[in-house]
């Protein structure tokens, strides 16, 4: 027991002493994705716009003017379309005064999606805090399809069109949730603007 | 009573095991050949014969004994088709602290200072309390039997594999003492390369452990020990939407106990207990090309147990076994509401060896009883009743009847955890009771002769109040889905475990067991996930006593298992995995060995985990 004993609390002592992890992390700090570092970024490859939104945050919007194709605020009048998460809400409806609209298209082709539909148009009608049901585009199931064994959050085969606060009609699909690293809430989607829209 | 020898993982020293001692069953002393219960024992030499290096490769290839790698964290053990939170796992009777998703990862556990493995199927919460549902795995620690031991042990192979340990012990008068250390490494191993993600992680684990006995008097003893663990495992997993991230585990784990012992007669002994165990972890995910989904987490669990117990004879046919325990747990994670958990456990246990009937047909009846007071989940009261009848030498039937229960664990009660991204949130609940079950157990055990030993054991546990979670509040599209733990579901597990030791010639030992494993989920009326219907093993060894040559075959054959939480996996086929071992051994004094784990490579990224074929070399030395 002598021997032991100095033994014994010279293990205990040493126990839980190791570094703390989070010192010697090799890239704790890399950068974010370049091409998400700012809330929007839109690339326009002739008439098709493919746009990433920085939906990161779980308790703030990002706004879109799709009439620009850049960012904008809840203060501006001519914002289309917001996010949060997977969340997106329009400014029409009960979330603003812009007379935004969505059209569901479900089964068409994107690229044959060519004129705005007659009929169809739906506004928002939950107020942005709630579960998002009532949004436009949570009509027909939403724009996702989340599966809970991988957790993973995949768009759905649907294509959209858009009346924005200008008036004018867009298809609109989503292509997208994560970042080139895996992040989620990196909204992604593709659009254009319609013939005979002003 | 009849020598009843009930060792499978005895090897030619069966005779000698007749007087070996096992506690587990009693939580006292008895010779092998009397215990009441039945008790496998691993032997030292066993472990060493089989190659393996950790716990759950020693348990791997048991007969019975279903040791699951569903996950890339490591390997736990199921008994009769009940999960590892089921099962006990014990250093010397005292429990671990570190018990991840409610069980111990066995691959963290060396052999270095394991000196035999024991193992009690079927319920044994009436002596042990929580958590002792399926069984009990007691490894019991190295202790000097001669003046002077020194051992030194290394080999080395593929996959990376470094395995050392170096042992001195001492018996010299009123002392026993040992040292021991050990260093163990792997690679990180890859089962699917075409995803970024390890299946299994490298790790580089470090481990001390000593252990001082000092009969102070012809009353007094004392017995002191300690051990300390060291882990640092790396890997790659992958998470949705293509993220990769690199992980990190640093794990220490530290351990000591006080144990001394007073003799009050020839039949009685007073014995107290104290006891502490910790486990750290430090967990960290660095998410390749972002930091959004760096992660940093810190889990310290820890664990002290006193216990008072009394071994005591007041009768020619009565051993007596009253206990009295305090138990203390303290769990830290950043996960839990508030960051910690503690409770405290107060508990009471008695068990009495009635010898019924001595003479030609020995009968011995153990009735047990046990009470837990928790600080969170109240009172569970589990009594036991255990029969042995011997109706001729040789000849062992046993019958029992016992109750179990698991203790709601601190995930359980107090975990508050969302995951945005992904829109769920998972939340504790402070109500919830503890599991519990009820078992019976038929043995049959027959020394028919001195080739060949059979045994049969049938069992069924029913299993209610089982913990799962439950969707609270249905939610909306796009919001989070609330999920809480609720007592629910109830399931029943029944089988048949066989097992034959047959000795055809001298030096060649073949063992065989099978396991019939039916289990039902009441909740989805469907089996259990993950359990085969059929498992068999096999196990040769031929002993060559004049060269000094033996050669160890290991077998596990696992049938279909279904599965229904895995993505793309209903059935995972049925596998066999072999590991086979050639050593010489010269003088006792040096032991060269050459082996295989996994020859046949099985193992698969989903649900089966397993390190890949491995070639290894080495030897030990002895003094």
């Amino acid at each position: 027991m002598r021997h032991a004993l100095p033994m014994m609390l010279l293990t205990l002592a040493t126990a839980g002493c190791a570094d703390d992890l989070r010192n010697d992390a090799p890239d704790a700090t890399t950068a974010t994705d370049a091409a998400v570092s700012s809330s929007v970024v839109t690339v326009r490859e002739g008439s098709l716009a493919r746009t990433t939104v920085d939906a990161t945050r779980a308790d703030a919007w990002t706004y879109l003017d799709l009439d620009t194709g850049a960012a904008s605020s809840a203060d501006a009048a001519g914002w289309d379309l917001a996010f949060q998460r997977f969340k997106v809400k329009t400014n029409g409806g009960a979330n603003g005064a812009g007379n935004v609209e969505v059209a569901l298209l479900d089964g068409a082709r994107f690229e044959d999606v060519t004129t705005a539909p007659t009929a169809g148009w739906t506004r928002d009608a939950a107020s942005e805090g709630d579960a998002g049901t009532g949004l436009a585009f949570a009509q027909g199931g939403g724009w996702y399809a989340y599966d809970p064994a991988s957790h993973q959050l995949a768009p759905r085969a649907v294509v959209y069109v858009v009346r924005s606060t200008a008036g004018r009609a867009y298809r609109l699909r989503f292509t997208g949730y994560y970042d080139s690293a895996g992040t989620a809430g990196f909204v992604r989607f593709e659009w254009a603007q319609l013939g005979g829209t002003p | 009573m009849a020598a009843a020898l009930h060792a499978k993982g005895a090897h030619a020293q069966d005779e000698s095991l007749v007087g070996e001692t096992v506690v587990t069953g009693t939580r006292s002393e008895r010779r092998l050949a009397d215990s009441p219960v039945a008790t496998e024992v691993i032997t030292r030499a066993d472990l060493e014969a089989s190659g393996a290096e950790s716990v759950a490769g020693a348990l791997e290839e048991h007969p019975g004994l279903d040791v699951n790698r569903a996950n890339a964290s490591g390997a736990n053990v199921r008994i009769q088709g009940l999960d590892p939170q089921y099962v006990l796992i014990l250093v010397d009777g005292e429990r671990l602290a570190g018990r991840v998703n409610g069980a111990i990862d066995l691959t963290r556990i060396p052999l270095d200072d394991v000196q035999r493995i024991e193992i009690v199927r079927g319920p044994s919460s009436a002596l042990y309390g929580a958590d002792a549902l399926g069984g009990v795995i007691n490894l019991i620690t190295r202790r000097a039997a001669r003046p002077l031991e020194l051992e030194a042990h290394a080999r080395g192979g593929t996959l990376g594999t470094l395995d050392a340990h170096g042992r001195a012990a001492l018996q010299r008068g009123p002392l026993n003492l040992s040292l021991t250390a050990g260093h163990h490494r792997r690679d990180a191993f890859d089962l699917a390369p075409e995803t970024p993600a390890t299946d299994g992680g490298a790790f580089v684990t470090t481990d001390a452990s000593t252990r001082a006995a000092w009969r102070v008097n012809e009353r007094l003893s004392l017995v002191g020990t300690a051990a300390w663990l060291r882990r640092d495992q790396r890997a790659i997993d992958d998470g949705p939407g293509g993220a990769v991230y690199d992980r990190r585990n640093l794990t220490e784990t530290a351990s000591a106990s006080l144990t001394p012992t007073l003799r009050l007669g020839d039949d009685a002994q007073l014995r107290l207990g104290l006891w502490f165990s910790q486990y750290r972890d430090q967990f960290l995910r660095d998410q390749r090309g972002s930091d959004a989904l760096d992660q940093y987490q810190q889990t310290v669990d820890r664990v002290a147990n006193a216990s008072l117990q009394l071994d005591a004879s007041p009768h020619a046919r009565h051993r007596v076994t009253v206990g009295l325990e305090g138990f203390f747990e303290q769990l830290d994670a950043d996960r839990l509401r508030n960051g910690t958990g503690r409770r405290v456990r107060a508990a009471l246990y008695a068990q009495d060896q009635w010898t019924l009937l001595d003479g030609a047909v020995p009968v011995t009846l153990v009735p047990g009883v046990r009470l837990d007071v928790d600080s969170q989940f109240g009172a569970a009261p589990t009594p036991k009743l255990q029969l042995r009848l011997d109706p001729r030498p040789g000849l062992a039937l046993r019958v029992s009847y016992g109750w179990g229960f698991r203790a709601p664990s601190f995930q359980e009660l107090l975990l508050l955890f969302e995951n945005p991204s992904a829109g769920y949130l998972v939340e504790g609940n402070t109500a919830l009771r503890s599991e519990t079950s009820r078992a019976v157990n038929a043995s049959v055990e027959w020394r028919a002769s001195r080739t060949l030993w059979l045994s049969t054991n049938l069992y069924r546990n029913d299993i209610d109040d089982l913990i799962d979670t439950v969707v609270v509040a249905p939610s909306a599209p796009g919001e989070s889905t609330r999920y809480r733990y609720q007592n629910v579901a109830r399931a029943w597990t029944m089988g048949a475990e066989l097992s034959a030791r047959l000795r055809p010639v001298e030096g060649v030992v073949i063992d065989l067991g099978y396991t019939l494993t039916a289990t039902r989920d009441l909740a989805n009326q469907r089996p259990l996930e993950g359990r085969a219907l059929h498992r068999g093993t096999v196990g040769v060894q031929l002993r060559h006593a004049h060269t000094g040559l033996e050669l160890t075959t290991r077998a596990a054959f696992v049938g279909a298992r279904p599965f229904y939480s895995v993505p793309g996996v209903s059935e995972a086929p049925p596998y066999a995995s072999v590991d086979a071992r050639a050593a010489w051994t010269w003088q006792r004094t040096l032991t060269l060995f050459v082996g295989c784990d996994n020859a046949l490579d099985a193992g698969d990224a989903q649900v089966l985990r397993l390190p890949p074929r491995t070639f290894y070399a080495g030897l030990t030395l002895r003094r």
